[in-house]
């Protein structure tokens, strides 16, 4: 499948995915829209519960309840994902677009060896003989830096540290060379000298593999390290999106600038307080009528509270949903 | 030390995992905690720093070494005579929702504390008096005193850390270990609680032991800080002499390794491998096998916590100034 050079590889266009409980409906992602380049990594922040996971779950279509529902459009090297078939996504998955986890000890069974599981990945979507595949597996641990592959492939998960499983798990989602790969939190769960090492080793694989990323963590300092843009989530919708440096260096949302401020500092002097947030996000189920961030906001307006404000570009490559800047200008 | 709160001296616990194998969690540690101060745990997963932290309290028993709380030795101190004083030591856990009981609601679990100890003249407490504790305590930690006719599910992990907070207030200590206590909470949470903790620290005149595994949080909070690798202590000092200009070679990796939200500050990574296993150390420096000053004495020989300046320890032979 060959791209027209000016098209995304993925466009994701007011994607929703709600809940319906009885006669009501909520919108558990509300209206998420981003582009991802070729090559490019984007990074998905938000506080736990602001629906960056589910974003991700469902660019995947792995969101299988009666009651959830997506809609909007995933448009992936020109095509619809919410169009496709299950056939056609079924051989999407794992081999144009695969995913990583936090936890990789789930995301192995635990009663085959880390080999074998790679080399059924590359099997099922590969016309590939066992001694093949298992040459490609042993290519891709060493790849990974995984000392001494052969030795790791024939062990299970449980006989690995946390970071060789990790590092397995990245083998075993780029095995067949995907074009988009989601990383859901994947180095929250290790620690720094081996989170260090695995950040190191995507931006290498992104460089060398030319595969796209989408990086979902809430750790900001991992998106100031690894991603070209970013899109921060605040209960559900999209707060600010913008490239990586500008968020950093000039946030234009209050709920970017608050989280941005909120960490404390490794250097310089330490404040007596930290400049925390009050309250807490709001559930998808008791957003407010207006802005979501309003009840916590510090330069709150009336017109915040009517409606949610739309997400409106303020510059190239810069998307924010605020009215400050329109107030402010009529003040 | 004149005014040292706790004093723990050689600490050793260790697990057996068969007649010949053990597993070394904490290994020769020694360590003054002055009255008044943070001082904060870092290190890795596995390195000890919870180990340490439980053993400080005696809610593990302790394999070898000495523990000095408020001039008491507490190191092998009969569990009846213990009790009085863990009523001046408590702690706060990071996983907020298994520190509560599920069924029980949250002025029950509040009030236990109180109804398990004497008030100052051997006296029990009366209801009231345990009330109006409650409510003073809900106040210092910023809950409203609906709380305590709730369950635990219905907190949020911030919220939920506040009671937990409260809970070890009670009968108001004065050493207090607080294990990750911020870890599982989102970073604007996670700012209400450091904050929270100074406030209390100040207000009530508290000490404590804080362990994190983040460097940032450390930073925030603690006057002094202990970096662990393996079991032992390798670095001990002043909050920003130890973080900002670090002379233990581990020290130096673990502030470069952590990941900052500034752009452009990737550094080059100076660390490789994973961290050896405490059942089988490394011979001499246990940092040896990491470590990229390493040379052949590091192989053979063991350093030693040691002075540099007057509140500075390093465990290095080769400290980089």
């Amino acid at each position: 499948m060959i791209t027209p050079p000016n098209t995304p590889l993925l466009d994701v266009r007011n994607l929703c995915v709600s809940l319906t409980s009885g006669t009501k409906t909520t919108l558990i992602v509300d209206h998420v829209s981003f582009t991802l380049n070729t090559h490019e990594t984007l990074g998905l922040v938000g506080e736990s519960g602001s629906g960056k996971s589910m974003t991700a779950l469902a660019l995947m279509r792995l969101i299988d309840a009666p009651n959830l529902h997506i809609s909007g459009s995933i448009f992936f090297k020109g095509r619809d994902l919410l169009t496709l078939s299950e056939k056609d996504l079924r051989r999407l998955r794992g081999k144009e677009i695969a995913m990583i986890f936090q936890d990789p000890m789930t995301a192995f069974t635990p009663v085959y060896t880390i080999g074998w599981q790679i080399d059924e990945q590359i099997r099922a979507h590969e016309n590939l003989t066992r001694k093949q595949s298992r040459a490609r597996s042993l290519e891709l641990l060493a790849d990974m830096g995984v000392p001494d592959p052969a030795r790791t492939a024939d062990r299970y998960p449980h006989q690995l540290s946390g970071g060789l499983k990790q590092r397995a798990m990245i083998a075993m989602a780029l095995s067949c060379r995907p074009s988009l790969l989601i990383a859901d939190e994947p180095t929250t769960a290790l620690d720094v000298t081996i989170q260090a090492q695995i950040l190191e080793l995507m931006v290498k694989l992104r460089d060398i593999y030319g595969t796209s990323i989408i990086f979902i963590t809430h750790d900001m300092g991992v998106v100031a390290e690894t991603c070209d843009t970013t899109l921060v989530l605040y209960s559900g919708r999209v707060a600010e999106y913008s490239t990586t440096a500008t968020l950093f260096t000039a946030p234009q949302h209050p709920y970017s600038q608050a989280l941005l401020n909120s960490i404390p500092p490794m250097h310089g002097p330490r404040p007596p307080r930290l400049p925390a947030i009050s309250g807490m996000p709001p559930t998808p189920f008791a957003r407010p009528a207006g802005c979501a961030f309003a009840p916590r906001c510090p330069h709150v307006q009336n017109a915040c509270n009517l409606i949610p404000p739309p997400l409106t570009a303020i510059a190239p490559q810069h998307n924010l949903a605020c009215l400050r800047p329109w107030i402010s200008s009529s003040v | 030390m004149a005014n040292s709160l706790l004093s723990v001296s050689q600490l050793y616990k260790s697990y057996p995992l068969s007649k010949r194998q053990f597993l070394h969690a904490v290994d020769g540690i020694s360590f003054d905690v002055h009255a008044g101060e943070v001082l904060g745990l870092v290190g890795e997963s596995g390195c000890g720093k919870s180990t340490l932290g439980r053993c400080l309290l005696r809610l593990i028993p302790i394999s070898s070494g000495k523990i000095l709380f408020e001039k008491h030795d507490i190191t092998h101190m009969k569990e009846s005579a213990l009790r009085p004083l863990r009523a001046r030591m408590q702690m706060v856990f990071q996983d907020s929702y298994a520190s509560l009981n599920p069924r029980r609601r949250i002025g029950d679990s509040l009030a236990a504390p109180l109804q398990v100890h004497k008030d100052a003249h051997g006296n029990k407490r009366s209801s009231a008096i345990i009330r109006e504790r409650l409510h003073e305590l809900l106040d210092l930690v910023g809950l409203p005193p609906s709380t305590l006719n709730r369950y635990p599910h219905e907190f949020s992990g911030g919220q939920r850390q506040r009671i937990n907070i409260a809970r070890a207030l009670t009968l108001s200590p004065r050493l207090i270990v607080a294990d990750e206590p911020v870890s599982a909470l989102d970073v604007s949470v996670q700012a209400q609680i450091i904050n929270l903790f100074a406030d209390l620290q100040e207000k009530l005149s508290l000490t404590y032991i804080f362990i994190s595994h983040d460097l940032a949080v450390v930073r925030q909070i603690s006057t002094r800080v202990a970096v662990m690798y393996l079991g032992t202590i390798v670095e001990l000092g002043r909050t920003d002499s130890v973080l900002l200009s670090p002379m233990h070679p581990y020290t130096r990796a673990l502030t470069e390794a952590a990941p900052r939200p500034i752009i452009g500050a990737r550094r080059p990574i100076t660390l490789r491998g994973d961290i050896p296993s405490p059942i089988n150390r490394p011979t001499g420096c246990r940092f040896h096998t990491r470590c990229p000053l390493s040379q052949l004495r590091c192989q053979t020989e063991e350093p030693s916590l040691k002075n540099v300046t007057d509140s500075r320890k390093v465990a290095c032979h080769f400290p980089q100034y």
